[in-house]
C-alpha cells in the first residue's frame, strides 16, 4: 500500500561517516572517513563498549560566491557510533587526523570475546 | 536556544508537508524555490525552512499564503535533473515557527524560531502509544492480507520514540496538506498521537472496507467467470482437437443451407437478420433454441420446391378405378379437373369436398387424387380443433410457440402443392379462443392464401398450388362462407352389392393378407359374404364389414396357426361358429305390418334407415300426441299430415266424428334418437289413413316424401340413402315424390331392376299404393 511503500528513514537526523574498524596488538583502532571536517569540530565520547564519534562538517567552498549546480556530500551535524565487543570504561584514547581520516586509537587489554 | 531566531531560506511547498526526522525528496521547480535551495547551500549547515503553502496553485506573495509551523530541514543531495527542475532529499530536523516572511524575491527568507513543544508524558501517552501499535498491526493486516512483503521491522525501530512513529506515518500516510498540516501544528506528543490515531484508525476502516469489497466483488465475478472460463476452455480444447463447438458447429451448418436454400426475397431478409441474432447469441439462452428452430422451419419449407405434375388422363382414370369401386360421378369431377389442369397448368387447384357417411371411401379418394396427380399427399384432421392457431401459428413471442398445422403439413409434405386433406372440417369447434373456421376461410380461398401468413412464420406463403380436399360426413354444421369456397361432393352410402363388389375387390384381399394367409388356404362365399354384409353389419360404408372379414381371417389363420393345412372354405353356415350369433336382425320378417304402422325412410349421417312410424288412436283423448324425440319441422310435418287426412275424411270412408271424440299419438321409434326433417309427411298421412280405416300398409312399401296441405307430395333429399336402406330393410317398393324421379339414376343397376318405385305427385297416389284395401274399397265403392 502507497504509505508503505515510500522508505522509513534510517537512524539519526544527522548523516553518518563510514567508519574502519582494526584490531591491533594493543588495542582497537577506527578509522573514519571525515574528510572536510575540521578536527576541532569533532569530538569522541566513550561509553560502556560504545564509541560515539560526533561532529559537523562545514562547507569550505561557501565563500567562494559559487552556485551548487550538484551535492552528494552531506554536511552539518554527523553522529556515528561503534560498538566493540568489550568493556571500554578504563581506556586509553588517542587521535590522529590524516589527509581526511581520523584514526582513533583505543589502548587496552585485549581480552576478546 | 528555545527563542532563538534566525533568518533561514524558505521553501514554499505545493502539496506536501514535511515532517521532522523523516528524510523527504522534493522536485524544485520554481524560480524563487530554486534561488532558495542555492542559497540555502551557499551556508555551512546547509539549513532551509519548508512551510507548506495554504493554495496549492497559486504564487507565494506574502506571509499569509504560507502556514505559520514549518520545519526545519537539511539538504542532503541536490541533483539537476533537467532544466529548471532541481531534485532534493531534505532531512527534516525540528519544527519551527516562522515568525516573519522578510522577503519574497529573490527568494523568500522567513526569521524563524523553534516550535515550543508541550512536553506531555505520562500514562495517557503510554496508553495512546501502544493503541497506536496495534492500530498499525490491524492496517499492516489489512493492507496485505498474504502477510508477506513488507519489512515491519523498520516501522517498529521508529515505534520506540512516539514523535519518530507520528512523523514516520505521517509521511507514509495519504493525507490530504490540511491534516499532515494539522499534525505538524499538534502542540504536545498527546495531541500528535490522538491526530495520528485517528487518521489511522480512518486508513484502517477505508482498508478493511476496500478488501471486504475486492473479496466480494471477487467471489461474484468467480461464479460467472468460472463458467465463462471453462466453457472457453472448452472450447480451446475443441479446437485442439479439431472440434468445433457443437452450438457453432450447427449454426454453421444453418448458415450453410442457408446459402444453399432457394428462398423468396422477404424470408432471405428475415433469416439473415435471424441468423446473426442466433450467432450472437450463447447457447445457454432460450431464445437460443426458439431460434434456432424457427430458422430450421424457414429453411426446411418448400418455397418454391414443387412435384411435377403428371397429368395423363387415362392413367389416372385407371388409378381411380383401380381404388375405388363405382363412384362413378365423383371420378369423372376429378377427371374433369385434371382436364383443366393440363390445358391451364396455372389454374388456380380446386378445393373439393367430399360429404357422406363414415367408410364410403373419402380418405382413400384423397390419396387416389393425389397418386393420379403424382403428388404428395399429406392429411390433417380438423375434428375438435377449436383455436384458431392450431391452423395459423403462434406468435413467436409465446414460450413454446409453434407454427400452425397448414404450414407443419407442408414441411412435412416437402413441397409447395401438395393434397392436402382435411378431414372432419363439419367438426370444427369454436371458442373464445377464435373460431378455426375463419382461418380456414382464408386458407381455403383461392384469391386470398397466394400469400397465407402464419402467425409464427411471419412471412407469406403460398398455398395458392395446394390442392386442397376437405372431408365431412354432413354440411350441416359447416358454415356457409367455407361451403361457398368449396366444391361438394356426395358420396352416399353402397348399396350391398356395392358393398359385396367392393368386399370382394379390396377388403377380402388386404384382410387375407394382413392375416398372413393367401387364396390357397380361404375362401369366403358369395352365400358368407351376402351373410356377412345383411347380418352382422349395418352401416353405409364398408368399415364394419371389413372389420368382419378382419376377424374371419383371423379365425382361419388361428386355425392353420394351430396346424390345419388344407383350404377353409368359409360358407354361410359356418358363420355362426365363426361370427358369433347373427348381430343384425333382418327386419323384413314383419310379414303383416299391423293396421296405423307404416315404413318411412330416413337419412341419416351414417346412411339411411328405415322407421316405423306408429299412429294410435285414443279414445275420449284429444289432439295429437308426437313422441319419439321428432324436431319441430317433423311434428308440424305430421300436423299438416293429420290436418290433410281430417280435410279429406270423406274421400277415405272415415267417419267425421271419430276426429272430434278421439285423439291421435303419432310414435316414431327409436325413442331415443332425435329426428327431424319434413321428409316422413307421406308416411305419417299413410299411418294415419291406416289408422282410421283399420287396413293395414303393405309390408314390402317404405315410402318417403313430403305433403302439403293441398295435398301434394314434395321431393326430398338423401335418395339414394334412403332406397338403399329399404332394400336393405326388405323391402323392394318404395314410394317416391314424383318429383325425385332424377335421383333414381345414381342408383346401381341392380337396384333399380329388381325394386319398384311409385312415384307419386299427390298424397292420393300414395295412398293408393300403400293401401291396397282401402284402395280397393274405394274403386268399389266408386265403381
Amino acid at each position: 500500500m502507497a504509505f508503505l511503500t515510500r522508505e522509513p528513514p534510517e537512524g539519526d537526523d544527522s548523516w553518518q561517516p563510514r567508519v574502519d574498524v582494526y584490531k591491533a596488538r594493543d588495542g582497537w583502532v577506527i578509522k573514519v572517513d571525515v574528510a572536510g571536517v575540521k578536527i576541532e569540530d569533532v569530538s569522541i565520547r566513550v561509553s560502556g563498549s560504545n564509541v560515539e564519534i560526533t561532529g559537523v562538517r562545514r562547507d569550505l567552498t561557501v565563500d567562494r560566491g559559487w552556485n551548487c549546480y550538484a551535492m552528494e556530500i552531506a554536511y552539518n551535524r554527523f553522529r556515528r557510533t561503534v560498538e566493540l565487543p568489550c568493556e571500554l570504561e578504563s581506556v586509553e584514547l588517542s587521535s590522529d587526523y590524516q589527509e581526511g581520516m581520523l584514526l582513533i586509537h583505543l589502548l587496552c587489554e585485549v581480552n576478546q570475546r | 536556544m528555545t527563542d532563538l531566531l534566525q533568518n533561514l531560506p524558505v521553501l514554499p511547498l505545493r502539496n506536501s508537508v514535511v515532517f521532522p526526522h523523516v528524510l523527504m525528496p522534493l522536485s524544485v521547480g520554481r524560480q524563487i524555490s530554486i534561488a532558495a535551495v542555492e542559497a540555502a547551500l551557499a551556508t555551512e549547515e546547509k539549513e532551509i525552512v519548508l512551510v507548506a503553502q495554504k493554495n496549492m496553485s497559486a504564487e507565494l506573495r506574502t506571509q499569509d499564503d504560507l502556514y505559520t509551523v514549518g520545519t526545519k530541514g537539511i539538504i542532503k543531495k541536490l541533483q539537476r535533473a533537467e532544466k529548471r527542475v532541481v531534485q532534493l532529499i531534505v532531512q527534516g530536523i525540528d519544527r519551527v515557527v516562522l515568525v516573519k516572511l522578510e522577503r519574497t524575491q529573490p527568494y523568500p527568507l522567513g526569521r524563524v524560531r523553534q516550535f515550543p513543544t508541550v512536553e506531555q508524558s505520562g500514562p495517557e501517552v503510554e496508553a495512546l502509544h501502544r493503541a497506536l501499535l496495534d492500530l498499525l498491526g490491524r492496517a499492516m493486516a489489512a493492507a496485505q492480507p498474504e502477510g508477506g512483503g513488507l519489512d515491519v521491522s523498520q516501522l517498529l525501530g521508529e515505534a520506540e520514540d512516539p514523535w519518530r512513529l507520528v512523523y514516520h506515518l505521517g509521511s507514509m500516510l495519504t493525507l490530504d496538506i490540511k491534516r499532515e498540516q494539522a499534525l505538524l501544528e499538534a502542540p504536545g506528543l498527546t495531541d500528535a498521537l490522538r491526530l495520528m490515531y485517528d487518521y489511522l484508525s480512518y486508513e484502517v476502516q477505508v482498508l478493511e472496507l476496500r478488501k471486504g469489497i475486492t473479496s466480494k466483488a471477487q467471489t461474484e465475478m468467480n461464479k460467472q467467470q468460472r463458467e465463462y472460463y471453462l466453457r472457453q476452455q472448452l472450447k480451446a480444447i475443441q479446437q485442439e482437437l479439431g472440434e468445433q463447438d457443437p452450438e457453432q458447429a450447427e449454426t454453421a451448418l444453418l448458415r450453410e443451407r442457408f446459402s444453399k436454400a432457394d428462398l423468396p426475397e422477404t424470408a432471405k431478409k428475415e433469416i439473415e437478420r435471424e441468423l446473426s441474432r442466433l450467432e450472437r447469441l450463447p447457447a445457454m439462452s432460450p431464445e437460443h433454441s426458439m431460434l434456432r428452430s424457427y430458422v430450421e422451419l424457414v429453411l426446411e419449407l418448400p418455397w418454391h420446391k414443387a412435384s411435377e405434375d403428371r397429368i395423363d388422363i387415362p392413367f389416372a382414370r385407371q388409378v381411380l378405378n383401380e381404388d375405388h369401386y363405382d363412384l362413378e360421378e365423383i371420378k369423372e369431377r376429378i377427371l374433369e379437373h385434371l382436364g383443366v389442369l393440363k390445358l391451364n397448368p396455372e389454374a388456380k387447384a380446386p378445393i373439393l369436398c367430399f360429404v357422406g357417411p363414415p367408410g364410403v371411401g373419402k380418405t382413400s379418394l384423397g390419396q387416389s387424387i393425389a397418386r393420379a396427380l403424382g403428388r404428395t399427399f399429406e392429411r390433417m384432421s380438423l375434428g375438435g380443433m377449436h383455436d384458431e392457431a392450431e391452423l395459423r401459428g403462434h406468435r413467436r413471442t409465446y414460450i413454446g410457440a409453434m407454427p400452425g398445422r397448414i404450414i407443419q403439413a407442408i414441411r412435412r409434405a416437402g413441397v409447395n402443392n401438395p393434397v392436402l386433406m382435411l378431414d372432419e372440417v363439419d367438426k370444427l369447434g369454436r371458442d373464445f379462443r377464435g373460431d378455426p373456421a375463419a382461418a380456414l376461410l382464408e386458407i381455403l380461398d383461392p384469391a386470398q392464401n397466394k400469400e397465407f401468413r402464419d402467425n409464427y412464420l411471419e412471412i407469406p406463403f403460398d398455398l395458392s398450388r395446394v390442392f386442397f380436399i376437405t372431408t365431412a360426413n354432413t354440411l350441416e354444421n359447416t358454415p356457409p362462407p367455407l361451403l361457398d369456397r368449396m366444391e361438394i361432393l356426395h358420396l352416399s352410402g353402397y348399396s350391398q352389392e356395392e358393398k359385396s363388389e367392393i368386399a370382394r375387390r379390396y377388403l377380402i384381399p388386404r384382410q387375407v393378407r394382413e392375416a398372413g394367409l393367401d387364396d390357397e388356404k380361404i375362401t369366403i362365399t358369395d352365400e358368407a359374404l351376402q351373410r356377412v354384409i345383411s347380418s352382422y353389419t349395418r352401416e353405409a360404408g364398408v368399415r364394419q364389414l371389413e372389420r368382419a372379414i378382419g376377424r374371419l381371417t383371423r379365425k382361419v389363420a388361428l386355425q392353420f396357426a394351430e396346424g390345419k393345412t388344407e383350404l377353409v372354405t368359409v360358407s354361410a353356415e359356418s358363420l355362426i361358429d365363426l361370427l358369433g350369433p347373427e348381430r343384425i336382425q333382418a327386419q323384413d320378417t314383419r310379414e303383416n305390418l299391423p293396421a296405423g304402422v307404416a315404413i318411412g325412410l330416413a337419412w341419416t349421417e351414417t346412411g339411411g334407415d328405415v322407421l316405423f312410424i306408429e299412429a294410435t288412436l285414443l279414445p275420449d283423448g284429444k289432439g295429437l300426441t308426437l313422441t319419439g324425440q321428432l324436431g319441430e319441422v317433423m311434428r308440424e310435418s305430421a300436423q299438416a299430415a293429420q290436418s290433410y287426412i281430417w280435410s279429406h275424411a270423406d274421400a277415405w270412408n272415415i267417419e267425421a266424428d271419430i276426429f272430434r271424440n278421439s285423439g291421435v299419438h303419432i310414435h316414431v321409434p327409436a325413442g331415443a334418437i332425435p329426428k327431424d326433417g319434413p321428409s316422413a309427411g307421406v308416411t305419417i298421412a299413410c299411418a294415419l289413413v291406416s289408422m282410421y280405416t283399420s287396413s293395414p300398409v303393405r309390408p314390402d312399401t317404405a315410402m318417403t316424401g313430403e305433403i302439403s296441405l293441398r295435398g301434394r307430395v314434395l321431393p326430398v333429399g338423401g335418395i339414394k340413402e334412403k332406397v338403399l336402406a329399404a332394400r336393405r330393410a326388405g323391402c323392394n317398393r318404395v314410394i317416391l315424390p314424383k318429383r325425385n324421379e332424377q335421383d333414381l339414376r345414381d342408383l346401381p343397376e341392380n337396384i333399380r331392376q329388381n325394386m319398384e318405385f311409385v312415384l307419386v305427385e299427390r298424397v292420393e297416389e300414395a295412398l293408393e299404393n300403400a293401401l291396397p284395401h282401402v284402395s280397393e274399397e274405394l274403386r268399389a265403392k266408386i265403381g
